[in-house]
Formats: structure tokens, C-alpha cells, sequence
């Protein structure tokens, strides 16, 4: 009897799990070129002085973003080129950034503390 | 030039093959002992645990590898959004098997929850990895895109 309930439960959950996944998988997006610029004023959360990279909370939509620096970013503050180990966690920046597809390339990052 | 096979991004996809299959086939042997106990061999069940431990090691230091390759890959993916449901999936099912690995040998008589625990694990392993297959196969992370003309292979 236990068997059975057990050998039940299992196929039950496989198959509630497999139904589940395959749903998951067929449900991806279609991707569509652009590229644009996307500006977001917020406190930076987070720095990874190894990747050059932070997250910053916007203040408009509260979401997270995440940015990697490339070569080309420019990091200034009061109108001055800076250097990246000016950043820290709390500080308000304004990052102006390439979007290319759902990737944000920072380009200009204004340290406004 | 070619990039070198022994780049930072690489070690993730070297090793997160393991810990799928080891912990798909531990899952499944350990729910194959305990539902046919009176049938099975007496080594299913033996070899089930031993197949998660080193499934759930493996699993962990994939993880860690992933958190290096990350940072490589996000700067050119198209979607590195991908990459965070990824890891928010192999973490959960990291969890869950280092748990039910745990309660099978340490509450041996909660049986029914550790085959639950790990069919939910082997769900969010499954997912885990389609998203990790995903990457790859749809944003080309960590591959290499050769010349049109292939020139760096002459």
C-alpha cells in the first residue's frame, strides 16, 4: 500500500514537474536589434572594483541595474574625469548607457555626490 | 588568433556536466531503491548516495565557477539577465539535493520528503541547465566567434 501511494506520489510529481519545465522552455522570446541610449539616476548598491563593474537602484523604477564598465566609459564628477576606486556603495549617480538588447553598456557615469 | 581552450569562462561548461548527470542518476537511483526495495540490488541504494555526494560537491564548485564565468560573459551577452535566473536556479537546486543528501543520511525515516526534495531539486536542475543551454545556443556566451574568412586557422 505504501508502495503504491509512494509510486503514485513520484509519478504525480514527475509529471507536474516535467509539464512545469516544459512550459518554462517553450516560453521563450522572440529578440528584436535595437540600440539606444537608457539613462538611470540612482544610488549605486553595489561595486566589484575586480570586474569594474556596479549596481545602481533607480530611483524612478527602484530596479536594479547592473553595469559593466568597458574601455569606453567615462567616469566624471563636477565635470572632471575621476577614477573608478571613487565609487562606493550609497553614492548618487546618473549612468547614461548603450542598450544592446537587454545588455546596458555604461557611457557616461556621473558620480552627482 | 585563437583563444586559449583554458580561459576563465570555460571551466564552468568543463565541469557543470557533472553534477547534472551524477545528480539526474542519484536522484533517480535512490528513488529506484527506496520504491523497489524488496527487488532492487542491494547496491542501489549505496551507490545512489555515494552518486549524490559527489553530485552535490560537484554542484557547488560548478556554482562557484559559474559566479567567475559570469562577469566574462554578461559584458557581451545580449541578455545577461539570463545569466542571474540561471544561478538563482542552480542555487536552489544546490539546496535542495545538499539537504536531501543530508536528511537521507541523518533522518533516515523521512523518506517520502527526501524523494519530494529531490524530484524538486532535479526540476530546478533541469531548468537550471536549459537556461545554461540557452546561453549558449542562442547568445553564443563564452564561444567564440571565428573570422568570416577564417583566417586564424591557416
Amino acid at each position: 500500500m505504501i508502495h503504491r501511494l509512494l509510486a503514485t506520489a513520484t509519478f504525480a510529481a514527475v509529471g507536474v514537474l516535467t509539464a512545469t519545465g516544459l512550459t518554462a522552455i517553450t516560453t521563450g522570446s522572440q529578440a528584436h536589434a535595437s540600440i539606444s541610449t537608457f539613462t538611470v539616476q540612482g544610488k549605486v548598491d553595489k561595486v566589484v572594483p575586480a570586474e569594474k563593474e556596479i549596481y545602481v537602484i533607480s530611483d524612478a523604477d527602484g530596479k536594479k541595474y547592473e553595469y559593466y564598465f568597458t574601455k569606453n566609459t567615462q567616469l566624471i564628477q563636477a565635470g572632471r574625469a575621476v577614477t573608478f576606486d571613487l565609487l562606493t556603495k550609497g553614492i548618487k549617480v546618473k549612468v547614461v548607457a548603450q542598450r544592446k538588447g537587454k545588455r546596458l553598456d555604461p557611457m557616461h557615469v556621473e558620480i552627482l555626490d | 588568433m585563437i583563444p586559449s581552450m583554458w580561459r576563465r569562462e570555460l571551466w564552468h561548461p568543463l565541469l557543470a556536466h557533472f553534477p547534472i548527470a551524477l545528480l539526474t542518476l542519484g536522484s533517480l537511483f535512490w528513488i529506484g531503491a527506496r520504491v523497489f526495495r524488496r527487488t532492487c540490488p542491494s547496491y542501489l541504494l549505496p551507490s545512489a548516495r555515494l552518486l549524490l555526494g559527489v553530485g552535490v560537491a560537484s554542484a557547488w564548485l560548478s556554482i562557484f565557477l559559474g559566479e567567475q564565468a559570469e562577469s566574462v560573459v554578461n559584458r557581451v551577452i545580449c541578455d545577461p539577465t539570463v545569466t542571474q535566473v540561471h544561478h538563482d536556479w542552480a542555487w536552489r537546486a544546490g539546496i535542495g539535493f545538499s539537504a536531501a543528501f543530508v536528511m537521507d543520511l541523518m533522518i533516515a525515516r523521512l523518506k517520502l520528503l527526501t524523494a519530494l526534495i529531490l524530484l524538486s531539486s532535479l526540476g530546478a536542475l533541469t531548468y537550471s541547465a536549459h537556461l545554461g543551454a540557452s546561453l549558449v545556443y542562442q547568445q553564443g556566451a563564452a564561444v567564440y566567434h571565428p573570422t568570416p574568412e577564417c583566417t586564424e586557422f591557416e
